[in-house]
């Protein structure tokens, strides 16, 4: 790879992760009551979006739907086959437990993402229309029903709401 | 009785709408064990929750004494 294919990797990482920060920043914010501050970040976070993007797409990450989902589907195999099977014992063995549970609820909807990334590759577009629900607190997802609580956090159903695109 | 942690008995948890319910992804505590977190007591509803219910469970706060064995 040469050094500036690395570069965008590295920009299109920062970019994401700035953009996650900020939209966090901006909560944090609104919840002091600083709504001037919260758009700021909120304004910033849109612009390392467009940024992001922009490098994913001269790195040459975004392809077609069949190639993007292959994509996908390897990402979310990796993480629960062996990126978060090893966090979640690096925590355990350091005693860190909302890290060991933050990494076990992100491992459980990876299966999940990886199984309806699957179904959209076999399918495409045959994909029957389903309805989803994510919850608000750990992030799992479900397809055309959501439980009375979330199986991997017990949010009740009222924090699993409709996933609206 | 033992409750084991399955998905679908976890669906029926009630430990995401307890007042004493610590902040934190972990919950079932029956089947999960004990949080790491003191526990504030402000009321328990392990008795309202068919788990408890299913599995002949008689003890409180399982989110301090630990899962049922
Ligand atoms: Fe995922
Ligand atoms: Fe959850």
């Amino acid at each position: 790879m040469s050094d500036t294919m690395k570069n965008l990797a590295d920009a299109f990482a920062g970019e994401s992760q700035a953009n996650r920060s900020y939209l966090a920043f901006a909560k944090a914010a609104e919840d002091e009551g600083l709504a001037e501050v919260a758009k700021r970040f909120r304004v910033a976070a849109a612009s390392e979006t467009v940024h992001a993007l922009n490098h994913l797409k001269v790195m040459g990450g975004i392809k077609d739907t069949a190639a993007n989902l292959v994509a996908a589907m390897g990402g979310e195999n990796h993480e629960h086959t062996s990126m978060y099977p090893g966090f979640i014992e690096q925590a355990k063995a350091e005693g860190n437990e909302d890290a060991k549970f933050s990494f076990w609820a992100a491992n459980e909807a990876e299966k999940v993402h990886e199984k309806m990334f699957a179904l959209a590759a076999d399918k495409m577009a045959d994909l029957p229309e389903s309805t989803f629900y994510v919850c608000e607190v750990c992030g799992m997802t479900y397809e055309n029903d959501a439980p009375d609580a979330c199986v991997v956090c017990s949010a009740p159903k009222s924090q699993i709401p409709e996933f609206v695109a | 009785m033992m409750v084991p942690d399955t998905f679908e008995d976890a669906a029926r948890c009630v430990c995401g709408r307890c007042p004493s319910k610590p902040e934190e992804m972990k919950g079932f505590y029956c089947a999960r064990g004990e949080s790491t977190k003191d526990i504030m007591k402000r009321g328990c509803i392990c008795g309202e929750c068919d788990v408890q219910i299913d599995y002949d469970l008689m003890t409180e706060y399982y989110c301090e004494v630990g899962a049922a064995v």
